[in-house]
């Protein structure tokens, strides 16, 4: 926001976090101090009891002091429990506050300098060869959001929110519209499993990725699941293909699949894939997607049915909106995006990163070497194309920032040969009514993670 | 021994009181590692290190009932042997 606040979103969330379980334990510890102290009231009169059916007096002077130092001990740890809740009341209210602050003065700013910002959005596009740079991608997002009456007074809600909220419901209308609804996603075919050998560095999943973009209609609709080693696979998803009559799930309303219904959809098939290329339980499973795979794998990465059967804690996306998915504070993920690129901007927000574990990488543009091996006429322009999140995952590979060098080890895959497996997915009549459908989908959001 | 449940009870209840105790201390002293560069964000962090401080106290409060509980285990371990003398005497 361009002024400096003190404050550290992601601190602030750890430390309610923090607070929150302390306060839980310090009930726990009051439940067992008074079960202590009831235990030891309850002894001292049975052993009296006794003594008295034996015509003795008897009583433990230090189980009465005992009895005594607990009462001491309750009140101390109810005293605690109490300054407990306080504090995490407090820094909750904090981040809230500080959030909905945040959220109107951005509202505001935008409001006031409305027409400023079209002029430069307009000159953005002009000089990005007529394609919206990220950034103002998320403005022309941001003042359609502000244009909407309903929007317009809750100014508390972020705009990120709020073009997420708008997606879903454009995602929902036009579901109701589209024959595609009522398909399910199925595996089709399978390529015979090949040997692949890669750098190893950030550029190795460029290698794979590059595998399955621009490889024809006989490409369509496949994704790829990599044997990284005996317990480590990863799912490769690509970016956005040809329609192939509406059966390609990676088509355009692949996108809407991902946003509007969280990908669950494609759970099935994955999960399928996964196994059948050798998976077991417990494995751990590193997602990887390009533009709007990296929508599914943000979604996916989350998925409670896949976190019961395997360790989901990679994601990386290249040139993809995931802005408005809230990823898990336990999962690894890197995301590259370059700031000409219209598509990372289409969420409306930048991404949050709100753990420690979460790291976008923005790139200034395509580099001047890679630019004469890039489409300019593509649908999204040359910073969006694979080629140029290749040169960049090269460029993260040759000079990693000092911050990220220890997170890009977390990616590095082997340079001796892997198998690789192609998948291909279609969108068939759906089996199940729709009923069924609903009730399957109900059983998976309830499932709960294991402990 | 007649009443070796109820202690057992409670020296399991003590322990994991203890336990707990000492386990809030060490998530609370992660706070500190946290960046509390504002006033607020100072005075936060002041009232979570006094929190810290009384929950030392707590501790040590528990460990001295624990001492408190083996001098009452042995009293009571004395008292059952003379009333059971004195039955055996009647």
């Amino acid at each position: 926001m361009g002024y400096d606040v003190n404050y550290n979103e992601a601190d602030y969330a750890q430390a309610y976090g923090i607070c929150l379980r302390v306060s839980q334990e310090l009930e726990e510890v009051c439940e067992r101090v008074l079960a202590a102290q009831r235990a030891a009231v309850r002894c001292q009169g049975d052993v009296a009891a006794a003594a008295i059916g034996a015509c003795l007096v008897a009583r433990s002077p230090s189980l009465d002091t005992l009895i005594w130092r607990l009462r001491a001990a309750l009140f101390q740890a109810k005293s605690s429990a109490s300054e407990s809740r306080q504090l995490t009341s407090a820094i909750g209210l904090a981040g809230r506050n500080f959030e909905s602050t945040e959220n109107r003065v951005e509202h505001q700013i935008l409001s006031e300098t409305f027409i400023q910002k079209l002029g430069d959005v307009l000159q953005g596009i002009k000089n990005n060869n007529m394609r919206p740079p990220t950034g103002h991608m998320e403005t022309i997002l941001r003042m359609l959001v502000l244009l909407r009456p309903d929007f317009m007074l809750d100014r508390d809600t972020s705009f990120g929110d709020q073009v997420e909220i708008q997606t879903k419901e454009l995602t929902e209308l036009m579901r109701h519209f589209d024959s595609r609804r009522d398909a399910e996603i199925v595996i089709t075919q399978q390529d015979p499993p090949q040997e692949v050998q890669v750098n190893g560095g950030p550029e190795s999943f460029y290698e794979l990725h590059s595998m399955l973009e621009d490889q024809g209609p006989e490409g369509n609709g496949k994704f790829m699941v990599v044997e990284v080693d005996e317990n480590t696979y990863a799912v490769i998803l690509p970016g956005t293909q040809e329609r192939n009559g509406d059966k390609n799930p990676w088509d355009d309303w692949g996108i809407f699949d991902g946003l509007g219904l969280e990908s669950e959809n494609y759970v099935d098939a994955i999960a399928d894939a996964i196994e059948a290329s050798g998976a077991k339980e417990g494995d751990e499973i590193i997602l990887s997607g390009y533009s709007q795979g990296g929508i599914h794998v943000a979604q996916l990465i989350k998925n409670k049915f896949l976190n019961r059967k395997y360790k989901m804690n990679k994601m990386i996306t290249l040139g993809s909106p995931i802005g408005g998915i809230e990823i898990p504070d336990r999962v690894r993920s890197l995301s590259v995006e370059d700031d000409k690129d219209m598509v990372p901007g289409t969420d409306g927000t930048p991404n949050k990163n709100r753990s420690r574990n979460h790291y976008t990488t923005i790139f200034d543009g395509p580099r001047e070497k890679i630019k004469p091996l890039l489409d300019e006429d593509s649908l999204f322009g040359a910073p969006h194309q694979l080629k140029n999140y290749g040169d960049h995952l090269r460029e993260l590979g040759e000079k990693p920032k000092p911050e990220i060098r220890e997170h890009l080890r977390h990616f590095q895959l082997p340079k001796t040969p892997m198998k690789i497996r192609k998948f291909k997915i279609e969108r068939v009549p759906r089996r199940m009514t729709e009923k069924q459908r609903r009730e399957n989908a109900q059983r998976l959001k309830n499932m709960s993670l294991p402990h | 021994m007649m009443f070796s449940a109820t202690l057992d009870s409670m020296a399991f209840q003590l322990d994991d009181a203890q336990k707990t105790t000492r386990f809030a201390i060490t998530q609370l002293d992660s706070i500190g590692l946290l960046t509390w560069k504002s006033a607020a964000g100072r005075a936060f962090y002041e009232r979570v290190l006094e929190l810290s401080s009384w929950l030392e106290r707590l501790n040590q409060e528990l460990v001295e009932s624990e001492v408190y509980l083996s001098a009452a285990i042995r009293e009571i371990q004395e008292l059952e042997s003379q009333i059971m003398k004195q039955k055996m005497a009647f």
